[in-house]
């Protein structure tokens, strides 16, 4: 009996052994990753030549599960569920992913052989990276031949990769400009209408000449920016002169002008020691001591109206065109994995994303996506105007469209983008405090930064 | 030789097949080979390799290795690693004993609350943490600020996020205040196993408490001690995630977030491997050699101490 009890405890190790070492995470390129409910369905991805006609993405009998990680659930489930009114055999699942953490998910994905999103997400300084992968359905090729005059001119630098090859599709439309608390704006300023400001700081040197006015009128206790780092992400996204040109460093050109501006403003003490996102930078929408922040269509919500909720209740806010011209917020792109079983359904879903409907419930959110079509349109009459509360009924389709996004410049995604962005924060967060780096100094800390991590750059 | 009985050597051996032992002891060493010992042999041949996990391997020897002894990131890495050792690790210690103490002592009320309390900041998520300090140590808003500029001590605020020397010291004192509580329950162990029996002779030949302090509890604390300065040694050497939520998160993050935080001043070993393999570069054979750099200074620093401690216990 005993023997028996022995030898039965013993295949039972075995077994447990082996059972383990068959769940792994490991997958095949058809199986869903870990953490997905593994709802995997037949799909047909594409309809044949001989039997419809329809336009790749147009079949709305499609079946797919299609994968998105993304760190916008919400927003994405609530297109998804527009998406599923057309295309009703189309099933999502979602996983959260941070923004922080996509690229490093989706490397290490790759790497494994795992199975990749159907639908990839990219943003901020990693976009080029994302691109470059090799991971990417060419947008612009067979069999999805997207038509770029779709999108904005503005965008499109932010959609190739380094080959040339069109990877990616900013849908939301992020044009950058300045945003401004009306009564606080005609305290220091002397008024609070737009175009007034404008034609009073149409450049960085007029905007400097009345920061001195306001910092001395203040007693320094009111600033015109944040902090050195919303400046920067302005000013050097005003320039579209790549960072790398011929396989060489063209700091001077992309970003000269922008460490020249944060040196002056630093020494003259116009610009506030508050980094975006804080807790000060949050509580200086409201209380008084900021004059001017970045704005763009998604800050609206999330800045503006997060940040100041009772001044964006009574419409005190207003928006402006940025002295030197218009420039790109961040705003991501979305791309198709190139391997995905589901490409047709996945690309119909992009597709989607900028489609009249989509803007048409985006603009509830004032958000405005890109579709060259839609906005400002006899054809969409409720697309002609998007009339704003917290910006005192401001209208963002006459200011986006018709004026921001014509004048925005906007530079090249590339694979360099996270070192070099990484090496002149590095050097611009010393320069908040140790006045003794100005321009010289600071382009050389970023040069040695640059170099000690792409030394090829030399 | 008598006839063969149950338990007589000759039966048992009858039914304990040689096989049998090893049967029950395989899946351990499986799951320890497979998840613990493959990886750091696979890391290692990673890291004679150049390679971004998406295009092929190039092997290149020991390159990555001599890159790192030139690598002013790494040095800065180091330093940065080595400072928030030398500083938290004996505060923690000293004050870990001293809290240890007091909550032994029978004179303590209620000491199982304040062992809790004290204990809370150990469970408490590292995001919470980082959040938490990143609001009391902001510029503007932050209560250290505010309370410093209320009782007259400063007349500007102090960035203590964007200052590389003022950042360490946050660094310094989240570190102190969240490990505290857990260094005191390690000495707390050790305490209570020290016989009172020791402490009723003491007291009846006229010791007091300073001195049962030193004659008998430090001395039979030895063994705990070194455990907990060896352990403390190894964690301070595996710090990321503190200061890496400190900086890196929404609270302090933003587009103004810089690898290390301000002038790289909380960039440990672990955070630079975790940066150039995942981060701002994606290299894993480079981050696998600084990997391995790592596991060679811990070694080297714990059998260094090991040693030193131990010698101690051998003279006396």
């Amino acid at each position: 009996m005993k023997k028996l009890l022995l030898l039965f405890l013993s295949i039972s190790l075995v077994i447990t052994l082996v059972a383990c070492g068959g769940k792994g995470t490991q997958s095949t390129d058809t199986k869903p990753v870990s953490g997905s409910t593994g709802t995997d369905s037949n799909s047909t991805t594409t309809t044949t030549g001989e039997e419809s006609k329809l336009g790749y993405g147009d079949d709305t009998s499609i079946k797919a599960n299609l994968l998105i990680w993304t760190w916008d659930q919400a927003a994405l489930e609530s297109s998804a569920n527009t998406f599923r009114e057309t295309y009703p055999n189309v099933t999502f699942e979602f996983i959260a992913v941070s923004s922080t953490d996509y690229l490093k998910k989706v490397q290490t994905a790759f790497a494994a052989n795992d199975r990749l999103p159907d639908v990839l997400s990219a943003d901020g300084t990693w976009r080029g990276k994302l691109y470059n992968l090799g991971v990417c359905a060419y947008l612009d090729k067979d069999p999805i031949n997207y038509d770029i005059s779709n999108l904005y001119e503005y965008t499109l630098p932010l959609s190739y990769d380094d080959k040339g090859n069109l990877v990616g599709i900013q849908q939301l439309l992020s044009p950058g400009c300045l945003a401004y608390r009306a009564d606080i704006a005609e305290k220091w300023l002397g008024t609070s209408d737009r175009k007034e400001l404008e034609a009073m700081m149409p450049d960085w040197d007029s905007f400097i000449e009345k920061g001195k006015e306001v910092y001395e009128a203040s007693n320094g206790t009111v600033k015109m920016l944040p902090g050195l780092d919303e400046a920067y992400l302005i000013m050097s996204n005003q320039n579209d002169a790549p960072f790398v040109k011929d396989g060489a460093l063209n700091l001077e050109e992309s970003i000269g002008e922008a460490i020249k501006y944060l040196a002056q403003m630093r020494d003259l003490g116009i610009v506030d020691k508050l980094s975006q996102w804080s807790p000060s930078w949050t509580s200086a929408y409201s209380d008084g001591s900021v004059i001017f922040f970045a704005a763009t269509t998604w800050s609206i919500r999330f800045c503006i109206q997060a940040n100041d909720p009772e001044g964006s209740e009574a419409g005190l806010w207003r928006l402006m065109n940025t002295p030197g011209g218009g420039w790109n917020y961040q705003g991501g792109s979305t791309c198709l994995w190139k391997d995905s079983p589901y490409l047709e359904a996945a690309w119909a879903y992009v597709r989607n994303g900028t489609s009249i409907e989509r803007c048409e419930a985006r603009k509830e959110i004032y958000w405005l996506q890109n579709n060259t079509k839609a906005y400002l349109n006899p054809e969409y009459p409720s697309l002609m105007s998007i009339k704003c509360p917290p910006l005192g009924g401001q209208d963002i389709a006459e200011f986006f469209i018709g004026e921001v996004a014509k004048n925005t410049l906007t530079r090249r995604v590339s694979s360099y983008d996270t070192v070099i962005d990484d090496a002149v924060k590095y050097v611009y967060q010393q320069m908040i405090t140790d006045t003794s780096i100005g321009y010289e100094k600071a382009m050389e800390l970023i040069k040695d930064e640059i170099y000690s991590q792409m030394p090829e750059l030399k | 030789m008598g006839r063969a009985t149950k338990y007589s050597f000759k039966w048992r051996k009858s039914i304990l097949p040689w096989w049998q032992p090893y049967v029950f002891i395989l899946p351990f060493f499986a799951l320890y080979f497979t998840f613990k010992l493959y990886p750091v042999i696979y890391s290692f041949f990673v890291s004679l390799t150049e390679w971004d996990g998406i295009t092929e391997r190039t092997f290149v020897g020991l390159e990555n290795y001599k890159k790192l002894l030139t690598d002013a990131r790494f040095h800065t890495s180091v330093k940065n690693t080595l400072f928030f050792t030398v500083i938290p690790l004996p505060i923690l210690v000293i004050f870990g004993l001293i809290l240890s103490v007091l909550m032994t002592s029978p004179y303590m009320r209620a000491r199982r609350v304040f062992q809790t309390i004290y204990f809370m900041p150990y469970i408490t998520s590292p995001v919470a943490v980082g959040f938490i300090f990143a609001f009391i140590f902001d510029i503007r808003v932050g209560f250290v600020n505010r309370a410093l500029m209320a009782l007259g001590l400063i007349e500007e605020e102090i960035f203590w996020l964007g200052i590389g020397k003022l950042a360490r010291i946050v660094v310094v004192i989240l570190l102190i205040w969240k490990y505290m509580g857990f260094y005191m329950v390690l000495m707390i162990s050790g305490i209570t196993n020290i016989s009172p029996e020791l402490y009723d002779a003491a007291y009846v030949d006229g010791a007091n408490q300073v001195q049962c302090f030193f004659k008998i509890t430090l001395p039979l604390m030895r063994n705990i001690l070194t455990f907990v300065i060896i352990q403390g040694l190894i964690g301070s050497f595996q710090l990321a995630e503190d200061p890496m939520v400190l900086f890196t998160g929404m609270v302090t993050g933003g587009s103004g977030v810089v690898v290390g935080g301000p002038e790289r001043s909380a960039l440990t070993m672990i955070w630079y491997m975790f940066d150039v393999g995942f981060g701002t570069t994606m290299r894993y054979g480079y981050a696998s050699a600084v990997s391995f750099a790592i596991f060679v200074l811990i070694a080297v620093f714990s059998i260094v101490f090991f040693i030193l401690l131990n010698r101690k216990e051998e003279s006396v």
